[in-house]
C-alpha cells in the first residue's frame, strides 16, 4: 500500500511539529483522555501517529465505540466484534484496564476468545458488563489470570474450576446481578488474601455469608440472604448492607441468645461507616438486644438505617448502636414503610428508661427521611433533640401525602442544642 | 508538589543546597508552574473555585501546553499533567483528524485510512 506525501512536504526537512514529538508516555496520557474510538482515529494524523494510540493502557470498549444510528442489531454487534478485534491485534505493550460494556454485546464465543487474550498480556482490570440476556458464564481462562488487581463483573456465571486457589493480588472485587455457588463463593472471598474492597448486589446460588478477609475494608453488599458472619474482618472500615427480604421473624430461633447486632459488631471493631438498609435491621434486631455493647463502636463517625418505627425490637436496636458509639457525628434515619399495614405496637416504647442512663451523644448532623407523624417517629425525633447537645443541623423530609400537623409537633420540640437548625423539606 | 524538587532535596545534603537545577525549563514557563503549584497549595479557594480557575490557568494557546505538560512530566507533577493533558484531549475531542492535523500543524498527514 503506497502512501501518498502531500505536495506541500518539501518541508519533510523541517522541524516536526511539537505534539508530535512529546514522548510515548505523555501522548498516553492525553489519548487516555478520549474514547477509544478518537484515540485510534489518530492514526491517520501522519505516518508518525499510526501506532501512537497501539500502547494506550487502558482499553474501554462502551457504548462510544459506535455511533448509534439505526443500523441493525447483527450490524452493530459485528462491527463492535471487529473494532475489538482490530484494537487487540494491534495493541503492544501491557493492558492495564479493559472495560466491555455495550448493550449490544455479542455472543459468547467472541468475549471468551478476548478473554483468553487478555490473560496473556496480562491484565490488571477486568470490568465486564453483560447489559441484557442471561447470565454469561465466564471462560475458565479468567481464573487462571493472576495479574489481576481489580474485577467488576455484571449479569455474570461464574463457575471456577477446582484448580482455582484464589487471586492473588486482587485488591478489589465488584459482582453485581451474578450467579455463584455457595462454597464456590466461600472460596472465592476466602482466598484473595489481599482484597480490600467487596461489592455484591443481587446474586444468587448463595445464602449463607461468611466473609472471612483479613485485609477488607469497604464492604458494600445488597440482595437476599439468610445469615451473614464475620471473620477476621477487624480492618473493615465501610460496610453497607441492604437485606432486600422481609423474612418471617422466627424469634424461636434466637430466644436467649444474643442478637444478631452484637454478633455483627463484635468482629468489627474499627467500623468508622455503616449502613444497615432495607430489612437488615429487623435482622439484626432479631435476640436479646442489649442495653450496652461489650465494646462500643469508638471509630464509628456516620451511621444510615432504615427502620420500621412499628416495630419496637428495631427501635432498640437502633438505640443500642446510638448508645454505644460515643463519636458519631451523623446520622441518617430512614423510615421504611411496610407493604401491609402493621398494628399498633402492643406497647408503646418505655422511652423514660431509655434516658434515665443515656450518655452523651455527639450528633452534628441528621437527616431524617420518610416519616409522617405518627406517635414512635415523633418520640425518636424528640428523642434526639432532646439528647443531641451539639447538634447542628436536622433535616427532616416527610413521607408523601404528610400532613402539616409533622411540622407542628417538630416545632415544639425542645432543643439541647441553642445552636440546632431544623429545616423541613417537602 | 513536584517529586523530582522533593526527591532532589532529598538527596542532596540540606547545607549543600543552594539551588536546584531545572536545566530543561524556561524561565516563563516555570514562573507558569510556580503560580500553579501556589495556587493549589494554598488551601484558600474551595473546589469549585479551584476547578474554575484550572480551566481558565490552561486556556492558553497549546504550544505553552506542550511546555506546560514537558515541564510538569520533567518536574514530576501529577495534578497539573493531569490538568494539560486533558486540555489537550479536549482540543482533539470531536474533530476530523483534517481538522487535527490544521490545528496543531502536523504535517505528511497519511492517506492510509483505518478502518474504524
Amino acid at each position: 500500500m503506497r502512501r501518498e506525501q502531500s505536495q506541500s512536504s518539501c518541508m519533510t526537512d523541517a522541524e516536526p511539529d511539537i505534539i508530535s514529538s512529546l514522548p510515548g508516555h505523555i501522548i498516553d496520557h492525553i489519548l487516555s483522555h478520549l474514547s477509544i474510538k478518537e484515540a485510534v482515529r489518530t492514526s491517520v494524523l501522519s505516518t508518525k501517529w499510526r501506532y501512537k494510540w497501539a500502547t494506550l493502557p487502558n482499553l474501554v470498549f462502551d457504548s462510544q465505540c459506535i455511533s448509534e444510528t439505526s443500523e441493525d442489531l447483527l450490524d452493530i454487534k459485528s462491527k463492535l466484534s471487529r473494532i475489538i478485534d482490530h484494537v487487540l491485534l494491534l495493541h503492544s505493550g501491557p493492558i492495564r484496564k479493559f472495560k466491555l460494556s455495550h448493550r449490544e454485546l455479542i455472543g459468547v464465543t467472541d468475549i471468551d476468545r478476548w478473554t483468553l487474550h487478555l490473560t496473556r498480556r496480562p491484565v490488571k482490570e477486568f470490568v465486564l458488563e453483560i447489559w441484557k440476556g442471561q447470565r454469561y458464564k465466564i471462560p475458565t481462562c479468567l481464573f487462571s489470570c493472576q495479574g489481576l488487581h481489580h474485577l467488576e463483573l455484571f449479569n455474570c456465571w461464574l463457575k471456577p474450576p477446582s484448580t482455582f486457589h484464589g487471586f492473588r493480588n486482587l485488591k478489589s472485587l465488584d459482582l453485581q446481578h451474578v450467579t455463584l455457588a455457595q462454597d464456590a463463593f466461600e472460596n472465592l472471598i476466602s482466598s484473595c488474601p489481599l482484597l480490600e474492597r467487596l461489592t455484591l448486589m443481587n446474586f444468587d446460588g448463595f445464602n449463607h455469608l461468611n466473609i472471612r478477609s483479613p485485609n477488607l475494608q469497604f464492604f458494600d453488599i445488597g440482595g437476599k440472604f439468610d445469615d451473614i458472619s464475620f471473620e477476621n474482618t477487624s480492618q473493615l472500615a465501610v460496610v453497607s448492607i441492604g437485606l432486600y427480604v422481609n423474612f418471617e421473624s422466627n424469634q424461636s430461633r434466637l430466644h436467649g441468645h444474643s442478637s444478631n447486632l452484637v454478633e455483627f459488631l463484635i468482629c468489627l471493631p474499627r467500623i468508622q461507616r455503616l449502613e444497615i438498609q432495607s430489612y437488615f435491621l429487623k435482622y439484626l434486631a432479631m435476640g436479646v438486644v442489649p442495653v450496652k455493647l461489650p465494646t462500643p463502636c469508638i471509630d464509628l463517625s456516620y451511621l444510615s438505617i432504615r427502620i420500621n418505627f412499628n416495630d419496637s425490637k428495631e427501635i432498640s436496636a437502633a438505640l443500642c448502636l446510638l448508645r454505644n458509639s460515643p463519636n458519631l457525628r451523623e446520622l441518617e434515619i430512614l423510615a421504611r414503610p411496610e407493604e401491609q399495614p402493621v398494628p399498633i405496637a402492643h406497647h408503646t416504647y418505655c422511652w423514660e428508661e431509655v434516658c434515665l442512663s443515656w450518655p452523651v451523644m455527639r450528633v452534628q448532623h441528621v437527616r431524617i427521611d420518610g416519616i409522617s407523624g405518627i406517635k414512635p417517629e415523633l418520640d425518636f425525633v424528640n428523642f434526639l433533640l432532646q439528647y443531641s447537645p451539639v447538634l447542628e443541623k436536622m433535616a427532616v423530609k416527610p413521607a408523601l401525602n404528610t400532613g402539616p400537623e409533622l411540622v407542628k409537633d417538630l416545632l415544639r420540640f425542645r432543643r439541647a442544642s441553642t445552636r440546632a437548625e431544623v429545616t423541613y423539606l417537602d | 508538589m513536584s517529586k523530582t524538587v522533593k526527591d532532589a532535596i532529598e538527596t542532596i545534603p540540606t547545607d549543600e543546597i543552594n539551588s536546584i537545577s531545572l536545566s530543561l525549563v524556561r524561565s516563563e514557563i516555570l514562573t507558569k508552574v510556580i503560580e500553579y503549584c501556589k495556587k493549589h497549595n494554598s488551601a484558600q479557594m474551595s473546589d469549585v473555585d479551584l476547578m474554575d480557575w484550572d480551566v481558565e490557568f490552561a486556556n492558553v494557546h497549546y504550544t505553552t501546553l506542550f511546555d506546560l505538560v514537558l515541564s510538569a512530566n520533567y518536574m514530576n507533577i501529577n495534578c497539573l499533567l493531569d490538568l494539560v493533558c486533558g486540555k489537550i484531549a479536549d482540543m482533539i475531542k470531536g474533530k476530523t483528524p483534517g481538522e487535527i492535523a490544521k490545528l496543531f500543524d502536523i504535517k505528511d498527514v497519511s492517506t492510509y485510512e483505518e478502518d474504524n
